[in-house]
């Protein structure tokens, strides 16, 4: 066949760097990926205060200057704060899409599906159930 | 083509169950922070006290737990991170990939070592 | 149609003979409560512009020649209507991700090569090579069941629009072909999970999502391939921990 004859110009648009920002579905779940960066910011926040710890006396000198120092700081109540709001919203997107990974039938015969909203109430219930123990534990021995 | 099996699923595990730690149990440890940063916190008193914590630290099961949160977060956020720059059309390398990895790495065995070196001394 | 509302719509046009690159027409197009977005392009290519292009076929959602972006989405052009952009513009434009050969026509060649790579047929079990072909494979219903959701795609090609993976790699299988890869993996008459694991477990295969999900929200069919990439990425991360541990 020659390639003479044709008339074929396919045009192919070029990849922008910023197509997130062209559909709200797409800035969503670029916002939901940036929620990884907070969460890599808590996880340092509890090194660094695991690590004060270590470094501590008997009376945690060290320690208690991170948790009054550091955590007390006002820029970091207010990282603190955006920090749980971060959490939620990559909660609320997790527990959305998890349905999605688990495909099971009711019973051995049946043809119908476990609804989707059994995995989603279940891992709000867990979100609950998780705060819920941690924040009793904590205040009870404060 | 690349028909070369991937060893994404070893990550894609990590990343799994670090977004169920962050969904699940973090919001609560950030409330926990948050209170503490609002309070005058000393040996024994205030929100995430001295003894308080080294009371989670000193039980095994407890410090596993944190040591499960501390950890799956790192793996959860780097592969997230590593991943995102992909979806930002910039090009990936190699180097990349030991940045991020790494780092994930280097938070996990952090933690344990210090953990560990904590759990022993107050046994 | 003289009671008819009026709607603009903007319409991508490239005609690869004489322009560089697409460029944007507008034309003001009648309508009633029935009127398709294929209906509207037929009015166009009737009353103002003769050489406006599109595929089209059936003219209700089974044969997937229609796809296109409709204010900026993935739609089927036969299913999608007017009157729910009533009061709003209309801009229609080729399907993204794919490259755009004349007006709303884009080439899908990429779509089809890679449905074809992951085979998708019955690869029967080495047991039933020589089975009569006037013999039956027994399937019970909740066997069918079990894909038959992911059996309902047209290639229209709306997901690998919708895919910001396949936008940025053009090497990644996408989700109609992984979809469907996964429908013969689960199908109990199917022995070619081996011979097809290695485009589901590659980089390019349902690693190279990320599950943004807006495949499934826009499938035409709602055949939900994010769903089935994520079954694929757990039996595919299963198969590695078991190799892990249970070396050839």
């Amino acid at each position: 066949m020659s390639a003479d004859n044709t008339f074929r110009k396919p045009y192919v648009p070029k990849v922008e760097a910023s197509w997130w920002l062209k559909n709200p579905f797409f800035t969503r779940y670029i916002i939901r990926e940036g929620t990884s960066l907070v969460s890599l910011f808590v996880c340092l926040e509890l090194l660094l205060g695991v690590f004060c710890f270590a470094l501590s006396d008997a009376h945690g000198d060290v320690y208690l200057a991170y948790v009054n120092g550091f955590l007390g700081n006002i820029v970091i109540i207010l990282l603190n704060l955006v920090a749980l709001a971060s959490c939620l919203f990559h909660a609320v997107t997790w527990f959305a899409l998890m349905p999605k990974a688990v495909r099971l039938f009711m019973n051995k015969n049946s043809t119908e599906l476990l609804p989707g909203y059994v995995p989603h109430i279940g891992l709000y219930l867990a979100l609950v159930g998780a705060t819920l123990v941690i924040l009793v534990a904590a205040f009870v021995t404060m | 083509m690349h028909s070369n099996r991937s060893d994404e699923p070893i990550y894609w595990l990590l990343f799994g169950a670090g977004g169920m730690a962050v969904g699940v149990v973090l919001p609560a440890i950030v409330i926990l922070m948050i209170v503490a940063g609002f309070q005058d916190v000393g040996e024994a008193s205030g929100m995430l006290n001295f003894h308080q914590v080294g009371a989670v630290l000193g039980n095994w099961l407890l410090s596993a737990v944190l040591f499960g949160v501390i950890m799956l977060t790192a793996w959860h956020a780097c592969h997230r991170i590593y991943h995102t720059l992909h979806d930002l059309t910039i090009r990936v390398t190699k180097l990349h990939w030991f940045v991020f990895y790494g780092l994930a790495a280097a938070i996990t065995f952090a933690a344990a070592a210090l953990q560990f070196l904590i759990y022993c001394q107050l046994w | 149609m003289a009671n008819d509302k009026i709607m603009k719509i903007t319409v991508t046009r490239y005609r690869p003979e004489q322009d560089a690159e697409p460029f944007q027409q507008t034309f003001d197009v009648p309508y009633h409560n029935e009127t398709s977005v294929l209906e509207a392009l037929f009015y166009i290519k009737d009353h103002f512009e003769p050489s406006l292009s599109f595929r089209w076929s059936c003219r209700m959602a089974v044969c997937g020649s229609c796809g296109m972006m409709v204010n900026g989405v993935p739609h089927l052009a036969c299913k999608t209507f007017l009157r729910d952009y009533e009061g709003k513009a209309m801009t229609i434009a080729p399907l993204e991700n794919f490259p755009i050969e004349r007006d709303l026509v884009v080439d899908i060649s990429d779509l089809i090569e890679k449905i074809e790579r992951i085979k998708p047929y019955i690869i029967p079990a080495a047991k039933d090579k020589n089975m009569p072909l006037t013999k039956e494979y027994r399937q019970t219903p909740q066997q069918m069941e079990a894909y038959r959701q992911f059996a309902q795609c047209i290639n229209c090609g709306c997901c690998y629009a919708a895919c910001p993976q396949y936008k940025i790699n053009k090497d990644y299988i996408g989700p109609a072909a992984l979809t469907l890869l996964y429908r013969y993996d689960i199908d109990n008459r199917d022995a070619g999970s081996a011979i097809r694991d290695e485009f589901l477990s590659s980089e390019n295969g349902v690693w190279g999502c990320t599950f943004v999900g807006y495949c499934s929200e826009v499938c035409p069919k709602h055949v939900d391939p994010a769903s089935a990439i994520q079954l694929g990425k757990v039996k595919s991360a299963t198969n590695y921990v078991i190799k892990m541990f249970k070396p050839e």
